[in-house]
Order: C-alpha cells, then sequence, then structure tokens
C-alpha cells in the first residue's frame, strides 16, 4: 500500500486489493491532487505488471480527485487494455463525463 | 531571454546555495571575524560573574590565611610563654639561697654549675645588690659579659634587679658573642643578685625544624618592642623584613617583652583553597568562551536563516514573475480585428506555486470574414505542460491555415501528445466562426462546454464531447450552432468554475447565472473574473469571448 502524506499536500493512498491476473483490483483512498499524484501514479504503475489487461480501480473511499488524478489514471491507463471505474462519486463520475472520458475510464457500479 | 533552471531548479527550502550572484543581503561569510553583539554580551557578562567568583575565593582565601596565621603566631606565643618559668624558677631559687646562707659559695656552686652544664645558661653568677662597680662574687660558666658594660649601667641594672621579685631583662649584649642576660633579685635592698647569660645565635638566625608543628611560618623573635637587628633575638631567614603578610605576638618577658613576628612560608589553608580563584578564573574563562562560541553560532544560524528565508521569497517571487512572463510569452500578444466582431480574453496565473500552468487561448484568422477561436487546457504544470501547450497551440495554427476544421484539427493533434509518453494530456475546445453568418463550428476535446450569452439569457452550447488529446484517438464530432444578433459566446478553463469537491454542474451554474447583465465584453470578462474568483484562485484560469456587434 502507498501511503503518501504530504505536510503541505493532499492525504492519499494507492492501495492493492487483488491481483487475479489479468485482472488488477486497486483502491484509491482520501485525496488526489497535484502535490502527491505524481508519487501515487508512480505507486500505481509499480502494481501493474506485464500481465495486466484490465485495470479495475475503485473510488469508494476517494474523498476528491482533481484533473491531476485524473491525469494520473489516464497515464496508467496507457499500460492496460482497459480501466474500469468503481464506486465514483456524482462528481468524479460527471468530471468524467464532462471531459470525455467515457470511453476511457468506463464506469461501473 | 529566459532562464529554465530557475524555473524548475532552487524550488523550494533545498540546501542553502549560498551567497551567489543572486543575493542582495550580505551572508555570513562576509561577517566571519565580527562577532555579533549578543555574543560579546554574553563574553562580558560571564567574564563579570567569572572575576567576581574568583575576587571573592580569593577574599574568602586571604581571610582565611590571616586568621590561621594569627592563630598560628598565638600558638607559638603560647609555647614562648611556657617556656619563661624555666629561666626564672632556678634563678629565683639561687637568689634566695643566697640571701639565706650569706651567698654561701658551696650551696651556690651546687646550685648553678647544673645550670650551666646542662647549657640552660652558659654563664651564672652571684652580683651583689648595690655596689659603685659591681663585680661577681661567684661565677660559673664563661665571664659575664655583664662586666663590660660600663660601672654605672652595671649599677643600675643590679639596682633595678634587685629591687624586683621577677626577673630583670638586660638589652642583648653583642660583644664579644650575643648574649642574652636576665637577673632575680629578691626585692629586698642590700641583697644579692642572681644573674645569668645564654648564647643566642651569633648569626640570629634559627632554623625551624622540618618536623616541628611551626615548619610552615617563618618568624622572627625581638627583645622589647622595636623590631631592628639590634633587638632581634633570632630569626628563620636572614631578612626578618616579611614582606607577605604576618602577624605578631607580644610574651611578657621579665619588666621587658618578647615580641614574635610571624609570615607563613606557603598557604596555611592548603594548596586547594589557595588556587581556588585562579581555578575559578581559568574554568569561568574557558566557559566564557564556549558559551560565546556557542551564542555566536546560535545567531549566526538564525542571521543565515534570516537570510535564506528572504531569498527564498525573492527567488520564489522571482519565479512566479518568470512563469508568468513564459506563460504570456506563449500566449497571443495581439488578437486580430475585426469588423463587426469584439474578442477579448483574459488569463490570470493561479495564485499558488510558481510552476507555470498548461493553459491557453488563440485566435486565427482564417479569412476576412472566419476566425477560429481554441482555448485549451494541459493537465499538470511546469515547463512540460507549458511545452505541450506550445506546441499544441502552434499545430493548431498551422492545421487551420492549412484549412483542416475544427475535428479534423482535434483529430490530428491526437498524434502528436499521449499521456502514456507524455505525462500530459490536454482538453482543448476549437471552434470555427463564420462572422457575417453568426455561425460556429465547434470541435471538444474533453473541454468546459462554451456559454451562448444572448437576450439576457445564458446558457451552455451543448457540443458533442470527445475525449481528451492524448488520451486516446477520437473520434471528434462537431456540433454547428447560428447564433443570435448581438449574442456573445465565453470559452474558458475550468479555474473558472471548478471548486476543489464540488460537483462540476454546480460551477457551471454558478457561471451562467453570473453571466447575465453586462454591457461590454470587457465588463462582462472583468466581472465573471471577480465574481467567480473572488479570492483568487488555486488553478490558472483563461477566459476568451467573442461578441456580434449589433
Amino acid at each position: 500500500m502507498a501511503h503518501v502524506d504530504d505536510a503541505s499536500g493532499a492525504h492519499g493512498s494507492v492501495e492493492c486489493v487483488s491481483n487475479d491476473s489479468p485482472t488488477l483490483h486497486v483502491r484509491l483512498t482520501g485525496e488526489i491532487d497535484i502535490s502527491n499524484a505524481d508519487r501515487l501514479g508512480a505507486a500505481l504503475e509499480r502494481l501493474i505488471d506485464g500481465n495486466t489487461r484490465l485495470l479495475s480501480v475503485d473510488l469508494a473511499t476517494l474523498a476528491f480527485m482533481d484533473s491531476a488524478g485524473i491525469a494520473m489514471l489516464l497515464r496508467a491507463a496507457a499500460r492496460v487494455s482497459s480501466v474500469e471505474v468503481r464506486n465514483p462519486s456524482d462528481v468524479m463520475r460527471r468530471l468524467i463525463e464532462c471531459t470525455g472520458l467515457n470511453e476511457v475510464l468506463h464506469v461501473e457500479g | 531571454m529566459l532562464e529554465t533552471d530557475v524555473v524548475s531548479g532552487h524550488r523550494g527550502a533545498g540546501p542553502p546555495p549560498g551567497p551567489g550572484p543572486h543575493s542582495a543581503t550580505p551572508g555570513p561569510a562576509d561577517r566571519r571575524w565580527t562577532p555579533h553583539g549578543t555574543s560579546v554580551l554574553v563574553l562580558l557578562l560571564v567574564l563579570a560573574l567569572t572575576a567576581t567568583l574568583a575576587l571573592t575565593a580569593r577574599t574568602v582565601h586571604e581571610n582565611n590565611e590571616e586568621h590561621l596565621l594569627r592563630q598560628r603566631v598565638a600558638e607559638a606565643g603560647a609555647v614562648i610563654g611556657a617556656d619563661l618559668p624555666t629561666i626564672q624558677t632556678p634563678l629565683t631559687a639561687a637568689v634566695l639561697v643566697a640571701s639565706a646562707t650569706g651567698a654561701d659559695r658551696h650551696e651556690l656552686l651546687a646550685l648553678l654549675t647544673p645550670l650551666v652544664s646542662s647549657g640552660r645558661f652558659v654563664s651564672t653568677s652571684v652580683w651583689p645588690a648595690t655596689a659603685p662597680d659591681p663585680r661577681p662574687l661567684l661565677t660559673v660558666g664563661v665571664r659575664p659579659e655583664l662586666l663590660g658594660l660600663p660601672a654605672a649601667e652595671r649599677q643600675r641594672f643590679l639596682a633595678g634587679a634587685s629591687s624586683r621579685t621577677g626577673l630583670t631583662v638586660l638589652d642583648l649584649l653583642q660583644e664579644p658573642e650575643r648574649h642574652l642576660g636576665y637577673a632575680v633579685g629578691t626585692g629586698v635592698p642590700r641583697s644579692y643578685v642572681v644573674y645569668a647569660e645564654s648564647a643566642i645565635p651569633q648569626n640570629r638566625r634559627a632554623r625551624v625544624d622540618s618536623n616541628s608543628a611551626f615548619a610552615d611560618l617563618n618568624y622572627a623573635i625581638y627583645l622589647g618592642t622595636v623590631r631592628d637587628q639590634t633587638h632581634l633575638i633570632a630569626a628563620s631567614v636572614a631578612d626578618p623584613n616579611f614582606t607577605g603578610p604576618t602577624a605578631s605576638d607580644s610574651v611578657p618577658f621579665g619588666q621587658s617583652n618578647i615580641q614574635l613576628v610571624m609570615s607563613p612560608r606557603r598557604e596555611l589553608g592548603g594548596m586547594l583553597l589557595a588556587r581556588l580563584a585562579w581555578l575559578i578564573a581559568v574554568v569561568g574563562v574557558v566557559v566564557a568562551l564556549a558559551a560565546t562560541l556557542m551564542t555566536e553560532r546560535l545567531v549566526r544560524r538564525r542571521l543565515y536563516a534570516e537570510t535564506l528565508a528572504r531569498d527564498n521569497a525573492r527567488l520564489f517571487s522571482e519565479q512566479r514573475s518568470v512563469a508568468r512572463m513564459l506563460q504570456h510569452s506563449l500566449l497571443p500578444e495581439q488578437l486580430p480585428e475585426f469588423t463587426g466582431l469584439d474578442i477579448a480574453v483574459r488569463y490570470v496565473p493561479g495564485v499558488h506555486g510558481v510552476e507555470i500552468g498548461g493553459d491557453w487561448y488563440d485566435v486565427i484568422e482564417i479569412d476576412e470574414t472566419h476566425i477560429m477561436f481554441v482555448v485549451g487546457d494541459v493537465s499538470g504544470r511546469g515547463l512540460r505542460a507549458a511545452t505541450v501547450m506550445a506546441s499544441l497551440r502552434y499545430a493548431i495554427r498551422a492545421y487551420a491555415v492549412q484549412g483542416d476544421d475544427p475535428a479534423s484539427i482535434l483529430l490530428k493533434l491526437t498524434n502528436l501528445i499521449s499521456v502514456g509518453r507524455d505525462g500530459h494530456f490536454a482538453t482543448v475546445l476549437c471552434a470555427l466562426v463564420d462572422i457575417v453568418g453568426r455561425e460556429m463550428t465547434v470541435a471538444n476535446a474533453g473541454h468546459p462546454l462554451p456559454l451562448l450569452i444572448a437576450d439576457h439569457e445564458a446558457q451552455y452550447l451543448h457540443t458533442e464531447v470527445g475525449p481528451p488529446v492524448g488520451v486516446s484517438h477520437g473520434p471528434y464530432v462537431a456540433s454547428h450552432a447560428t447564433v443570435p444578433r448581438g449574442a456573445t459566446v465565453l470559452a474558458f478553463t475550468d479555474g473558472l468554475f471548478e471548486r476543489r469537491g464540488e460537483n462540476p454542474d454546480v460551477g457551471l451554474s454558478r457561471l451562467r447565472a453570473a453571466a447575465i447583465g453586462y454591457q461590454s465584453l470587457d465588463a462582462l470578462l472583468d466581472g465573471l473574473l471577480n465574481t467567480m474568483t473572488p479570492s483568487g484562485t488555486h488553478d490558472d484560469t483563461a477566459i476568451l469571448g467573442i461578441r456580434w456587434r449589433t
């Protein structure tokens, strides 16, 4: 579990729920913004291995994510065939819709 | 014109770069040899404290020595006083015998001989108490030096002695040897006087035995009250004018007295107490220096931290201004002018951070009646985001001039960047405007919808929204709209309406309500910046507005 606590920035974490190749389930918790997105993104990409095809991201415990967090997901998405986003908040759901990312970040649940 | 290392380097509170060409304030190295006032104060305070303590220790030591010396002199005086009866008693016994027996030679010899043979006296003799030229009736031991004195003096001495019952002491005899002479009379006139002489050191020296209780003292013993060589009986040193501290005691000796003067040869109270003052002084000076150095270090560290903070603040503001300058240099300097259409733009950098943002706008003149306007937002911040922004902006200009329509342009842009490779993606709104026909062809890559304001109403122009550039290769579908006369169209980046954690729909509704009621395009843009981002915004904000003149 990569946990990034920055004194000045957001508190967020990336957690591997399960890795049943080719599906990787991860959970994002807390807040993700420009202050910690790079480090969390690096942690997320370390979880992805050569066999990962589907990245399933659970956002149930995510409090906040801005465009830097979206960019983090999109960078991870570029390394797998498909990304699904589970349990997004209404805000997250709208953010994904507004930015035309439905086709890249498939919202489930 | 721009130093890229200023933008990306020296960020945050890294290790101090030291006083460099950027440093306007003198660094600590410049004042290496000038101690700070606080350090000097500490030095002086500790030194003053040390001096006080050392002086106190010295005074205590001196008082103690003086006290000990007085004590020792009194002890010595008591020892001498206890010795005096050993002179007086046998002589008193002899004079009583002389009186009783009429100076019987046999009896007196029996009494006086042991006194000389024991070494107690060098000479004992019996004299008539009164005679014009007194001569001894009987002598045991050497010839009395009393005989060397003039007859009148002898007579006066013997007369005086006979009139007393105790010991009468003669002034010191110097010739031929130094003798101390004393006599005992009966107190009855016309009687006898027993006289004795003791040898005293010829050179007036008598060393103190090193095992003696008084080995740590020098002394001088005088007969009478005058302290000079004539009256000096004996001393432990050649020159009894002691330079150090002295104490004296007077012991009664017949009609005269004995002066005892003593001076310590070394510290009576022990060396530790004697050296305590010096010990305190040395330790105090060391402590003072250490405290001064430590204070100096702390003071310098604080000054250095303050300098560093000032430098950082200055660097921060420099970087901010550099970032703004770079941002503005990447945005169009001048907008083209058209008859029948007002165009206005605003760009506000975010209040936080020093890094350049990735927002941009552009207006491209296609022909006399057509323009293309673009508003875009590259994800993230920093030089790389700005580079991506610049490449997208100039690519769009090139495609537009070639005659590509908005949807085709966006599709072509997807070949330029990739979030997987570059780490950035971009939302882009690209619109081709027919000024005369008031028609718009809009293509949207994940960007906020444009706002149409006409007839005192504001509503978002619903366009097809494709994925952001850099995420996937479209698809992008152009939307068409015809706007009323006097209509205003606003395109903007999300900094204008987004608030952290808030549903974007809420911010968009707020913006829609705020866009009503402005007379001019400039007033509208300024008003929106004021009302939508009243306390400054975290994110960069770009707004582009076009307005058909009526």
